[in-house]
């Protein structure tokens, strides 16, 4: 199944039924259709607008703007929080990223990235493109994009 | 992605849901009370409100106006300010200026009713 995280927003592409159950038994978590793709449910209404200052998924937003979920999110500076199951401002994100090269792909430990997380060169992860393997319990990241 | 919003503004203040959205381009002069829409489409935004409640309070003052000329210059002629001197009384002068007037309020009264 393809994971497609951009600027902290999820989106997931499964090829099969079965990859949707075994996501669900594996992390615990439902994945939902919207438009073209899954998301987490608490992404589903991820609204298309910002005002600054107004609310914003459960944040204050720092920007007025209108475009897709992913855009906003950029915007403002947000990410999906998967420990909170929120959006979050990616500076308040903890955690490094170090996921070693192998072949022609970065092999990750952890099956989702949290995003917002730093590499060792103190950049701050935001989109990262990645297949999750279920049989092998491994996710190749293709492209891992940083602010 | 563009939005459209309800949206109020007054003094030049740009309100959507109560929260002030500085960024806002009034597109009309946004001094006094109105409803509109908040039209964002990235990150220009611009506010839009009907002038017509603007242009119908115009018109009803120019009316009034109007209609007070229209009766003062009625006053005038009828005492008999604006007839020509001579041994026998002449029409009113001003009463083609006073049916042009009247039909003028008449056009705006007309128009004001079917304001777009």
């Amino acid at each position: 199944m393809r994971i497609l995280c951009i600027h902290g927003y999820f989106l997931f592409f499964p090829e099969t039924a079965t990859q949707l159950s075994r996501f669900k038994d594996q992390f615990d978590l439902e994945l939902y259709p919207k438009d073209d793709y899954y998301t987490f449910e608490g992404l589903l209404d991820a609204p298309t607008y910002s005002i600054v200052g107004a609310d914003y998924m459960g944040v204050r937003a720092t920007q007025t703007f209108s475009g897709k979920p992913w855009e906003v999110f950029a915007k403002n500076g947000l990410v999906w929080n998967l420990a909170s199951k929120r959006v979050a401002f990616k500076q308040s994100i903890i955690g490094r990223i170090d996921s070693p090269l192998s072949g022609y792909y970065f092999s990750s430990d952890t099956l989702i990235i949290q995003p917002g997380q730093m590499n060792a060169l103190g950049r701050r992860l935001v989109s990262y493109d990645a297949r999750l393997n279920e049989k092998t319990q491994s996710l190749h990241v293709s492209r891992f994009d940083y602010e | 992605m563009s939005r459209v919003l309800d949206a109020e503004c007054r003094s030049n203040v740009v309100k959507q849901n109560g929260v002030e959205v500085p960024s806002a381009q009034i597109l009309s002069e946004g001094n006094g009370q109105s409803s509109g829409v908040l039209l964002i489409d990235g990150s220009k935004a611009v506010y839009l409100t009907s002038s017509a409640q603007d242009l119908k309070e115009t018109l009803e003052r120019i009316i009034e106006a109007l209609q007070s000329v229209s009766s003062a210059l009625s006053s005038l002629d009828g005492a008999g300010y604006y007839r020509d001197p001579g041994p026998s009384p002449s029409p009113p002068l001003a009463s083609g200026a006073i049916s042009s007037l009247n039909s003028a309020i008449s056009g705006l009264e007309e128009f004001k009713e079917v304001l777009k």
